[in-house]
């Protein structure tokens, strides 16, 4: 189907939508792709459901998932013209242990892709959708959640992404759809709240800045909102050409999606513009995030126009800074958050929509993360959670506005290059069990893994440290026999990341085992017997890419200890300690968050 | 330099060791000391040390007695089969050693097999240490075939995997046999007793 095609059915809808006919009663709709098919229903007001069905959704095992349902509601653009758009409402099976009705939280996902599979209704169906991880820990605390695709994935649409108040109006509007759901106890009137990042943390500020407006009948608490896109020239200039460019190439897809006549797109691409683009709206983030990385604007455009010269362009400048947030204050109170290695979305114009908001006396809360844009999107769902929590529960929360710490500073990758996620001496959670004594041994708090995992040559490469410490074994009452490990080379592994978001890492590292110190306890003596040669430890590891953030990648194996070297005591500790079946378990965990 | 550094410390170690209790205070593991061993082909120690006994010997006289438990270990060298069951202490445990052991078996849920590997285990543990420190050549023949003769049963005994048992097979004979024909022979030999197919490119990686 072509463009025009595309708008003039779109057109049509909204047409369709806007003829004021009296609200009617819920009706379930379609099984299949039929259900993404817009009837012709016309509603009274935004929110309304055009129709619901019972869902299937795939969050994994254990996930505390009672219902789930998809939804299709009437809702609006960013000029204001109405539009259908689907979604999913998720109700918990956890029961609200908190004071008053149970909250609801819209959770605004992060970019998708264009193409109608990706819409996050469909990959939660599939149990494909990389945000999961997030939405599985609201459901545990307790909330209904609501999950909007935002406008464009109905059949024969094309999103409107990065629109930032289309996609506000969408996470809005699902409340009152939701509520419409029969027997569904979704009440209106409960606390609610909005949680996005990336695309979702636009949507979740812009919802902040228009919620008063749009949908005063809405308790809302607050909004959570993390590596935001506040800036949009700023975000553009930063993606361009970087690791990150496939977002840019999506932004002007698009926004000239939402606002045609002014961001021209079949005017500006180019040959190699119109064939990516089309090649752009079939696939979704895992996929265009490696195909279209580092390229830069102007290889799309006609005359190789670059970026200055694109938002040179009244119309395109006018619409893109349409964009930006701030210029206007938050009606609740505002959770900002961001990593400071962000590849794609740059920490300090985050900061700068902090200081906006700051101005206009706004409550705002601002975390900083030690990490890098998708580490954190998942790195920070504990912290989030807790914020909302105490929204929840009416209490103030604390005003970042005014802190005395310093403004973080960016310490990202340089654009350009490979796709390297750093690991700057992350905690290694890391215990051995040694087979003969049966016993556990933790390794310090401080120990550390600092590597590079660089997705786009798929290798990591780092090392392990291992401050200097001893784990008492228990041998004997009063006497402390000291075990250490000590780290032999670099870890070497390769890193894999598919096109479903799977992460895979499969390497070793090695280190020697020590019984470094013997004595009574209040009064240990050096002791030098060590493994006379070092232990292998495989580290092997599949799952979710959120697993990185989330501190879920564990390492986890048998291994075998040499014999040991001690001088005089060589065979007790050898029996006691050498040999096979000693397990390990290394789990990853990333640096914790300041709160400014 | 060094050796008196490493004997300075295991005075000490082996000080810390005798001076400590039991972790369990089990009275029965303690009485196990001094009685026979029921392996007629193990000299049985005949002394009976408690925790509290030992606690309160001299470091020189707990050095002696992990001595005499090492010669004792390479008067047992030429006996090629592991124990059969354990009542008592080995002349080739030391005291300490026993304490230690019986300690640690106490904790497993099997403690008699348990304290049976260990014993055989360190005994195994001290040949090696022997056959490692040995410089006479001769000597050190005797000790290298008295090490591969147990390495088998550390094999079965899980004390080690095939791969680390067939690597020290290698070492211990490399240490004896010059001829390569000779060396890739025995190797051979040895790998079958554990089941493994000699590779000698594999072994001498």
């Amino acid at each position: 189907m072509s463009d025009f095609k595309l708008k003039a059915s779109a057109l049509a809808l909204s047409a369709a939508l806007m003829a004021p006919v009296a609200a009617q009663a819920a009706v379930e709709g379609p099984s299949g792709m039929d259900f993404y098919d817009v009837p012709s229903i016309n509603t009274t007001q935004n929110g309304d459901l055009i129709w619901y069905r019972n869902a299937t959704v795939n969050l994994g095992a254990g996930a505390a998932l009672a219902k789930a349902y998809n939804v299709m509601y009437r809702s609006t653009d960013s000029l204001g013209a109405q539009n259908a758009v689907t979604g999913t409402v998720l109700l918990p099976s956890t029961d609200w242990t908190g004071a008053g009705d149970r909250p609801t939280l819209s959770y605004a996902v992060g970019t998708h892709g264009l193409d109608q599979s990706c819409a996050p209704s469909m990959q939660l169906q599939a149990g494909t959708d990389y945000e999961i991880r997030n939405i599985r820990a609201a459901l545990e605390k307790g909330y209904a959640v609501l999950v909007t695709d935002y406008q464009g994935y109905t059949t024969g649409a094309t999103p409107t992404y990065l629109a930032g108040e289309s996609q506000a109006h969408a996470a809005l509007d699902i409340f009152r759809a939701a509520s419409q759901i029969p027997h569904a106890g979704i009440d209106l009137n409960a606390p609610s709240a909005v949680w996005g990042f990336s695309q979702g943390g636009q949507t979740a500020a812009w919802v902040g800045q228009i919620a008063d407006e749009y949908a005063p009948h809405l308790d809302l608490v607050g909004v959570a909102s993390g590596g935001t896109p506040a800036d949009f020239p700023v975000v553009a200039d930063y993606l361009n050409g970087s690791t990150g460019a496939s977002f840019l190439l999506g932004g002007i897809i698009g926004l000239a999606e939402q606002y045609p006549a002014d961001i021209p797109v079949d005017q500006l691409a180019s040959a190699n513009g119109k064939a990516a683009i089309a090649d752009y709206k079939t696939k979704c983030t895992f996929e265009f995030l490696f195909d279209y990385m580092n390229e830069s604007l102007s290889s799309y455009t006609v005359g190789n126009k670059d970026l200055d010269e694109l938002l040179q362009i009244p119309s395109i400048g006018q619409r893109i800074n349409e964009q930006n947030l701030g210029g206007e204050g938050a009606d609740v109170p505002v959770l900002l958050y961001h990593g400071t290695a962000d590849e794609f979305i740059p920490i300090e114009q985050s900061v700068e929509l902090k200081k906006d908001y700051c101005r206009r006396f706004d409550k705002v809360t601002y975390d900083v993360y030690p990490s890098e844009h998708i580490v954190t999107l998942f790195q920070a769902a504990p912290t989030v959670l807790t914020w909302l929590d105490e929204r929840f529960a009416g209490q103030d929360p604390r005003n970042s506005c005014y802190s005395l710490s310093a403004n973080p500073v960016s310490n990202a990758n340089p654009g350009g290059g490979d796709f390297i996620v750093t690991l700057d001496e992350w905690n290694l959670d890391a215990e051995l069990h040694l087979a003969t004594l049966d016993q556990t041994v933790e390794l310090p708090e401080d120990t550390t893994i600092t590597a590079d995992a660089n997705i786009t040559d798929e290798s990591l490469v780092g090392d392990l440290y291992v401050p200097d410490f001893y784990a008492k074994l228990k041998i004997l009452i009063n006497l402390t026999v000291g075990l250490s490990v000590e780290p032999v080379g670099q870890i070497e592994a390769t890193t894999q990341l598919s096109r479903d978001g799977i992460l895979a890492i499969n390497g070793s590292t090695q280190a020697n085992v020590l019984i470094n110190t013997a004595g009574f306890s209040w009064l240990p003596i050096p002791f030098n017997c060590k493994t006379i040669e070092p232990a292998t430890f495989d580290l092997n590891y599949q799952g979710p890419i959120s697993d990185f953030g989330a501190g879920g990648i564990v390492f986890e194996g048998v291994t075998e200890f040499s014999e040991l070297e001690c001088g005089w005591m060589t065979a007790l500790f050898n029996s006691l300690v050498a040999g096979p079946g000693q397990q390990y378990s290394f789990r990853v965990v990333p640096p914790a968050p300041e709160r400014l | 330099m060094f050796k008196p550094l490493t004997l300075g410390l295991s005075v000490a170690v082996v000080a810390a060791i005798t001076g400590g209790y039991l972790f369990t205070q089990s009275d029965d593991l303690v009485k196990v000391a001094g009685q026979g061993v029921t392996d007629n082909s193990v000299a049985i120690a005949t002394e009976s040390y408690s925790a509290e006994q030992l606690s309160v010997m001299s470091p020189d006289t707990l050095i002696d007695m992990q001595k005499d438990a090492l010669a004792a270990a390479r008067e047992d060298s030429s006996r090629e089969t592991d124990l059969t069951s354990v009542n008592g202490r080995p002349e080739f445990v030391s005291p300490a050693e026993w304490l230690i052991l019986n300690s640690v078996s106490a904790q497993n849920e099997n403690p008699d097999t348990e304290l049976l590997r260990l014993v055989n285990l360190i005994r195994f543990n001290k040949r090696l240490e022997l056959w490692q420190k040995e410089t006479d050549p001769q000597q050190r023949e005797a000790l290298a075939d008295a090490v591969l003769s147990l390495i088998p049963a550390r094999v079965v005994n899980q004390d080690m995997s095939k791969e680390k048992a067939q690597s020290l097979q290698y070492r211990v004979l490399s240490s004896v046999l010059n001829d390569p024909a000779e060396l890739r022979k025995r190797a051979g030999e040895e790998a079958a007793r554990i089941g493994v197919q000699f590779g000698f490119d594999q072994a001498s990686s």
